[in-house]
C-alpha cells in the first residue's frame, strides 16, 4: 500500500510539541512510540506495520490546531487508537491472499557466501565483550543450553532476561550491519 | 502478563479485549516493552528447536513471520547458529565419516584453512543452493495471485442439522465499509439465544456464479466458512449471497467478511469485503 504522508513542516512540528515542548525529548518519543506501535501490529501479522504508523502520525498531525491545545491524555495513547482504525482500512484492503511479501520476492536469490562474509565482518565490528557474549549464547546447542545460558548470565552479570534482551539488540545491530553490508556486495 | 500470554500474543492467539489489553501495556510501560522483545527472542528459539505445538507453529509462520523484520530476525538466529555450531564442532578430533548432507553445509559454513577443492565447493554449493532455496520457498509460502477454491484457512463448519430448533438471526451487510473514524459501520447485535447467524452480503461485483467466504476476526486468525455461496438475486435486481454462521463463531469484537468469486477455472478471485462489529448481550 503506497501513500503520501509527507508532511508539512509547520504539521511536523505541531506534532512534536504535542508529544513534548523540548525538541530533544520530543525526537526521542516519536521515535520510541513508533517502535512500539510498529512493533504491536507487527504482532498482529500486519506486513505494513511502519505505514500504519506514518498513516496514524500524518492524520494526527494534520488535525485542527486547536486539537494540540485541548488534547487531554497521553499522545501515544491517541496515536495507537488512530493506528487501530487504520490498521482496520488496511486489513480490508491487505494485498491479495498469496501475494509475496515484496522485498523477498523481488531481490534475487541470497548469495550465501556473501553472506556469511558479510556476518564475520558484522560480527567483527562489535566490541569484542559483545560478540563473545553472542558467540557463547549460540555456542551451545545441546541440552545442557539452559545452564551454559545461566552461566553465561553470570558471568556477565546481567539477569537471565536482561541476557536475552542485551542478545536481542545485539542480533539487531548484527542484522541492520549486514543488510547494509550485503546492498554494497 | 505473562510469559504464555506473550506468546500468545505474538502468535494472534489472544481475544481482541486481552490483545488491545496487552498492546496498551506495551504501549506505556517500558519493561513489558522489554518482555515482548525477550518473548520474541524465545519464540523464535523455540521454533528453531522444534518447540512448538503444531498450531504455535502455524501461527508462528503466518502471522508472526508475516513481516520482513521477523524474518529477518529468524535468519539471523539461524545465521549464527549455524556459524556457532560450525565453529564448535571444527577441529573435535572425530573420526572422519561420509557427510551428510547438513555436515556439508556445515563444513561450508567453517572458516577455510587452506583452499577449498572444487569438488567440495561445487557440491556444498549445490547443497546450499537447494536448502536456501527450500527454506525461502519454506519461510515465505509462496502461493499464487488466484489460488484455487481448495481452502488455504482453518475452516468455519456449515452449520448441519443441529440447526433446527435453534434461533436464528438474519443480518444485512454492505460492502466496502471500513473502520475509520466516523464511518458507520454494520453491527450485529447477538443474544445467547441466538444459534446461528444469517448474513446477507450485498455484492458489488457480482459477476461469478459461487463464492467463497472468508471471516477475518481484528487481530486474529482468518477462517474460511465451509462451502461455497451460491449467487441470488432480490425481486430489486441486486445480488447478494447468503452465509450462515453459528453464533458460537463470533466474539463480541470487529470482523472482516472477505468474499471471493470463482471463476470457470475454479480459482478464487478476490470480489468484496464486509466490515462489521458484534455486539454481545
Amino acid at each position: 500500500m503506497k501513500k503520501d504522508w509527507e508532511l508539512t513542516q509547520e504539521e511536523f512540528d505541531r506534532l512534536l510539541s504535542w508529544l513534548d515542548l523540548d525538541r530533544q525529548r520530543a525526537g526521542e518519543r516519536f521515535w520510541q512510540i513508533r517502535e512500539r506501535i510498529v512493533k504491536i501490529f507487527i504482532s498482529r501479522g500486519c506486513t505494513e506495520a511502519e505505514y500504519v504508523f506514518y498513516e496514524s502520525a500524518r492524520r494526527v498531525a494534520q488535525k485542527p490546531p486547536e486539537f494540540f491545545t485541548t488534547y487531554e491524555g497521553e499522545p501515544a495513547r491517541y496515536l495507537y487508537r488512530v493506528a487501530q482504525n487504520v490498521h482496520l482500512e488496511w486489513l480490508a484492503q491487505e494485498p491479495e491472499i498469496g501475494e509475496m511479501p515484496r522485498n523477498l520476492t523481488d531481490d534475487p536469490p541470497p548469495d550465501k557466501e556473501a553472506e556469511l562474509d558479510c556476518l564475520e565482518q558484522c560480527l567483527r565490528q562489535l566490541e569484542t565483550h559483545d560478540r563473545t557474549l553472542l558467540e557463547r549464547y549460540y555456542g551451545d546447542e545441546t541440552p545442557t543450553k539452559i545452564e551454559a545460558r545461566k552461566r553465561l548470565a553470570k558471568d556477565f552479570n546481567l539477569s537471565d532476561n536482561a541476557l536475552k534482551l542485551r542478545v536481542f539488540r545485539l542480533k539487531k545491530a548484527v542484522s541492520e550491519c549486514l543488510q547494509k553490508c550485503l546492498a554494497k556486495k | 502478563m505473562n510469559e504464555q500470554e506473550l506468546k500468545q500474543y505474538l502468535l494472534g492467539l489472544l481475544s481482541e479485549t486481552n490483545q488491545a489489553q496487552l498492546d496498551l501495556e506495551i504501549l506505556t510501560d517500558n519493561e513489558n516493552y522489554e518482555r515482548l522483545l525477550v518473548a520474541e527472542e524465545e519464540l523464535i528459539e523455540a521454533y528453531l528447536a522444534a518447540e512448538l505445538t503444531a498450531q504455535e507453529k502455524v501461527q508462528f509462520e503466518r502471522v508472526f513471520l508475516a513481516h520482513p523484520e521477523r524474518q529477518e530476525q529468524l535468519n539471523i538466529t539461524r545465521a549464527l547458529k549455524a556459524r556457532q555450531q560450525s565453529t564448535s564442532t571444527s577441529g573435535s578430533g572425530k573420526v572422519a565419516v561420509a557427510p551428510s548432507w547438513w555436515e556439508q553445509v556445515r563444513q561450508f559454513f567453517l572458516p577455510t584453512k587452506g583452499a577449498i577443492g572444487i569438488g567440495q565447493l561445487v557440491s556444498a554449493g549445490t547443497v546450499l543452493l537447494v536448502l536456501t532455496i527450500g527454506i525461502r520457498l519454506y519461510l515465505i509460502r509462496p502461493e499464487p495471485q488466484a489460488i484455487v477454491a481448495t481452502s488455504p484457512y482453518p475452516t468455519i463448519p456449515a452449520p448441519s442439522a443441529t440447526r433446527v430448533g435453534t434461533q436464528t438471526r438474519s443480518f444485512e451487510l454492505s460492502p466496502g465499509n471500513t473502520m475509520a473514524i466516523g464511518n458507520k459501520v454494520d453491527e450485529v447485535q447477538l443474544t445467547s439465544e441466538v444459534g446461528f447467524v444469517n448474513l446477507v452480503l450485498w455484492l458489488n461485483k457480482d459477476q461469478f456464479k459461487t463464492y467463497r467466504v472468508t471471516l477475518l476476526p481484528y487481530g486474529g486468525v482468518e477462517r474460511e466458512i465451509q462451502g461455497e455461496f451460491a449467487r441470488k438475486t432480490s425481486a430489486k435486481g441486486a445480488s447478494f449471497i447468503e452465509v450462515v454462521i453459528p453464533a458460537t463463531e463470533l466474539a463480541a469484537q470487529s470482523y472482516i467478511l472477505k468474499v471471493a468469486g470463482i471463476n470457470e477455472q475454479g480459482e478464487r478471485i478476490r470480489a468484496d469485503h464486509f466490515s462489521f462489529k458484534v455486539n454481545r448481550n
